[in-house]
């Protein structure tokens, strides 16, 4: 019985896997790819994981099975967050079909007031500096 | 060798999923080579990452050696400090 | 901060954890859904979600739960930490998805953290 529990998790967790392959290779943009890798590759190795443990039921492979769970779970979506956010600011193409980009608008906006600004050479220094301490927080959230 | 031969199901299970994750390593290759701009590539390895933990994980249903579970705690480590890494690259190029 | 017992915060802790595994298993197999089959579904965007949690833990536990949510990422913050873009899969309509992200996440982050 307890081999069968253990066959379809493996099975479960690796057509997981599949499934966030297909997409990295189906889906139009780097965002929407993004989507298929946070979330189905990382169900996939807590399906393997927990087929391990249940296979070699020790207090070891339980502990860091746990760790490594715990650590695609908590990483996964600040590394994608971070790239996703590098990636719009390199202006990476997106897909069809968008139906709004907000943030592109407010990128434009912002860009838009900066050129009617009376001194263009300070502002763009303030930007450039307002970006650095952005930087500077961000990699605060590895704290976590 | 094996440790799973009184099991056929638990065999024929780590099989398929050799298959599966090998495909879908040519499937990261392929948007590897393919990939139009650099954070494409970047994604991928985050991808081949898992599929990796995930190979490692079926060997060790394979051959019974539960040793090999901290090479896949160090990957997963490494794994987000090379986004982060590659993340504040690509932001440090940016603002140059 | 208003001191509310230590274990009322544990235990909403414990509840939260849950609440996220579910989260997880149900994105995964919306993605999985919409990967396997033709792309005619998907309408992407990206939204200002406008956010008022004042801790940076609540917003670093916000940010990642909404990047585990079905088809919705997190793409960039306001330098004032006002807003946070959120890439959206299935933008249908996009007062029911802020509505969404403000009722069900930021209410139970709001209760556990802030």
């Amino acid at each position: 019985m307890m081999e069968w529990i253990i066959s379809i998790l493996l099975m479960t967790g690796s057509l997981f896997m599949l499934v966030a392959a297909i997409g990295v290779v189906k889906l139009p943009d780097v965002y929407m790819r993004m989507h298929a890798i946070t979330k189905a590759a990382s169900l996939g190795a807590i399906l393997m994981l927990a087929a391990v443990f249940l296979r070699y039921p020790q207090w070891v492979v339980g502990i860091e099975a746990l760790m490594v769970v715990m650590f695609v779970i908590f990483t996964s979506p600040i590394g994608a967050h971070m790239i996703a956010r590098v990636s719009h600011r390199m202006k990476v193409p997106i897909g069809d079909g968008y139906v709004m980009d907000e943030l592109q608008d407010e990128a434009d906006r912002q860009s838009a007031e900066r050129a009617g600004g009376k001194s263009g050479e300070t502002t763009e220094g303030q930007s450039g500096k307002k970006d650095g301490g952005k930087g500077g927080e961000k990699i605060d959230t590895g704290k976590l | 060798m094996t440790s799973t031969e009184a099991y056929p199901i638990l065999n024929f299970a780590i099989y398929f999923s050799f298959a599966t994750l090998t495909i879908s390593l040519f499937a990261g290759l392929y948007r590897l080579l393919t990939g139009p701009s650099l954070p494409d590539r970047i994604v991928v390895m985050d991808l081949v990452a898992s599929l990796v933990i995930g190979l490692i994980i079926t060997y060790i249903m394979l051959t019974g050696q539960t040793v090999y579970l901290n090479v896949a705690v160090a990957i997963a480590l490494l794994v987000f400090m090379g986004n982060i890494a590659f993340a504040k690259y690509l932001k440090r190029r940016l603002d140059q | 901060m208003k001191p509310i017992g230590f274990f009322v915060r544990i235990f909403r802790l414990v509840l939260f954890i849950f609440y996220y595994l579910k989260e997880l298993v149900l994105s995964s197999l919306f993605v999985a859904y919409d990967i396997l089959t033709p792309k005619d579904l998907m309408r992407p965007g990206i939204v200002a979600v406008p956010v008022d949690l004042k801790s940076e833990t609540a917003i670093i536990a916000l940010v990642n739960l909404i990047s585990m949510t079905p088809g919705s990422l997190t793409v960039d913050m306001s330098p004032d930490k006002k807003k946070i873009y959120v890439h959206a899969m299935y933008l249908y309509d996009k007062e029911k998805f802020i509505h969404k992200i403000k009722t069900e996440l930021e209410n139970r982050i709001r209760l556990i953290f802030d």
